[in-house]
């Protein structure tokens, strides 16, 4: 062990959890994305309960990681400002694969049946939501490699992906109240609709704090 | 001779007790540095400072008037109390000015005050704090600049700044060995215990008095470090880098120059510096104000403390 692993032992292990931590939210919002797809195309069943149980494995892997790293900032791994920025970034991230958590296990749960016209635009919102948490999880990658340069681009990717996820919300949402469908159907559907469109939010708002860390680190 | 070792080992503890909080402060009360391995490197460092530098000083305390070993004694237990008290109320202020202050009781008792060495140490005292601030304003934006430019991102950036509080606070410990050393060293030599005429009477007596300034850093300088750490300014790493280094540059210019000066004094120049730039709403004012009441009440204190002291140690009993 060399003076510098000695020196920076505790940081070296919050380095290393943290890709960890990317590696295990971008798992996961892969298994969301493949157990979304199968339920666009198939609607409920085995194949969406079994990405469920990996989304959810994922997750709780990914909030032990981040109450690990936690615990190490705490006890003073980095310096304060370094373990602030840290912290806010991680809790931005979490936020992200706890509600795709939530709505693939909603979907489990009230085994929801979408309505045929709805499929499109869902496959659309979908891909957005996707896009979005892509680009967030570069410019994550990029604050934490030590390389700011992409991250306003990348941020730009996010904030564009969510607008467009808003639009499509909100196209839902009209078509679904001026359907003849009724009204406790409506609001299921509705409560569907918004959970997938607030992914892009928190997507969002993860991803500006992203970009204020690496603005603000610059003296 | 046993009173002069005593004051000044007294002094010299207590000087180390207040002073190191001026290097490793920041450091510490944020948890950057753990306060065993601060400690230690601080006494390390002071130490070096001390016998590598340290003797410059103490022709300049030695200029300001005649001291017997009863007046040297006097001198450094009026300056220790002085700073203890100071120490106990959490103000981090001026050993210097509380040797001075002592020196200058002692010599108006006596009636034998040079005030032409006064001159200089109060103008050094002066720029102090200015020349702090003034190079505080030059080092924050070419420091900022080089860190920009480089781009280190978050870890390797936290890693560098904190390599550089290691380094400028040992050079830090080491400028306040340097150049507050006289403060104690001359006590030491006054008293004949060490031979000022000789290269290892000063090496010694300079050696001596940087073991009871460590001594002083590892037994009580916890309390100040936290009021330095947390009370006066709100510093971010780089700052506080910028701070100490600014501190260390000047106080061993003077160090160089043989003017004993008040780290502390240098801290506030450097802090008032980097609050210009950061803008002053980052600069707290009343700890400030607090310690600008200790710069003042310092060497009066220490002054009334000496001559009290030598009035005490004239009295005569008659029958």
């Amino acid at each position: 062990m060399g003076l510098g692993d000695l020196l920076f032992r505790k940081q070296a292990a919050v380095e290393e959890r943290m890709s960890d931590y990317l590696k295990h939210w971008l798992e996961c919002i892969e298994c969301f994305r493949l157990g979304m797809e199968s339920y666009l195309e198939r609607g409920p069943g085995e194949k969406l309960d079994y990405f469920y149980a990996r989304v959810d494995r994922e997750e709780s892997t990914g909030d032990e990681l981040r109450r690990a790293i936690e615990r190490e900032l705490y006890e003073k791994a980095l310096l304060p400002e370094a373990r602030g920025d840290i912290l806010r970034t991680l809790e931005g991230l979490d936020l992200v694969i706890n509600r795709c958590e939530s709505t693939i296990r909603q979907l489990v749960i009230e085994r929801l049946l979408l309505e045929p016209w709805m499929n499109e635009e869902m496959h659309s919102l979908l891909r957005s939501t996707l896009e979005a948490c892509t680009a967030l999880h570069e410019a994550a990658t990029f604050l934490l490699g030590g390389k700011d340069e992409p991250i306003p681009e990348l941020v730009g990717r996010v904030d564009m992906f969510e607008s467009r996820c808003d639009h499509l919300e909100q196209d839902l949402l009209g078509r679904i109240f001026s359907s003849d469908l009724e009204l406790a159907r409506k609001i299921q559907l509705k409560d569907f609709v918004r959970r997938i469109g607030t992914i892009a939010d928190f997507a969002e708002s993860s991803a500006d704090i992203i970009h204020i860390v690496s603005i603000k680190r610059k003296v | 001779m046993f009173l002069p070792v005593l004051g000044g080992a007294y002094l010299g503890w207590s000087l180390g007790a207040n002073d190191a909080s001026n290097v490793f402060g920041t450091a510490v009360t944020s948890r950057m540095l753990k306060f065993g391995t601060a400690t230690a490197l601080c006494c390390v460092f002071v130490i070096l400072g001390a016998v590598l530098q340290g003797h410059a000083g103490t022709h300049t305390l030695g200029g300001l008037t005649v001291q017997t070993p009863l007046t040297i004694g006097l001198t450094a237990i009026a300056a220790a109390i002085t700073v203890t008290v100071m120490t106990l109320v959490k103000l981090p202020i001026s050993t210097s000015q509380a040797v001075v202050g002592s020196i200058l009781g002692i010599g108006l008792m006596q009636g034998q005050l040079n005030l032409h060495g006064l001159e200089k140490v109060v103008l050094c005292w002066i720029g102090t704090p200015i020349g702090a601030m003034l190079l505080a304003l030059v080092l924050y934006p070419s420091a900022a600049w080089l860190l920009n430019r480089l781009s280190l991102g978050i870890w390797r950036q936290d890693k560098v700044l904190r390599i550089a509080l290691v380094i400028v606070g040992s050079y830090g410990a080491y400028a306040l060995g340097a150049n507050n050393v006289p403060n104690v060293s001359s006590m030491f030599l006054g008293s004949g215990m060490f031979d000022g005429e000789t290269r290892w009477g000063q090496l010694g007596a300079a050696g001596l008095g940087g073991l009871c300034i460590s001594l002083g850093v590892i037994t009580f300088s916890r309390r100040v470090m936290d009021t330095v750490g947390k009370g006066i300014v709100k510093l971010d790493a780089f700052s506080a880098l910028i701070v100490v280094a600014a501190e260390a540059i000047t106080v061993h210019l003077y160090a160089m120059v043989g003017v004993p000066v008040s780290t502390s004094q240098a801290v506030i120049g450097a802090v008032l510096g980097v609050g210009i730039i950061r803008g002053a709403r980052a600069v707290r004012l009343g700890p400030l104000r607090n310690v600008a009441v200790g710069w003042v009440a310092t060497p009066g204190l220490a002054c009334v403390l000496s001559a009290g002291l030598y009035f005490v140690a004239h009295l005569r009993y008659v029958g």
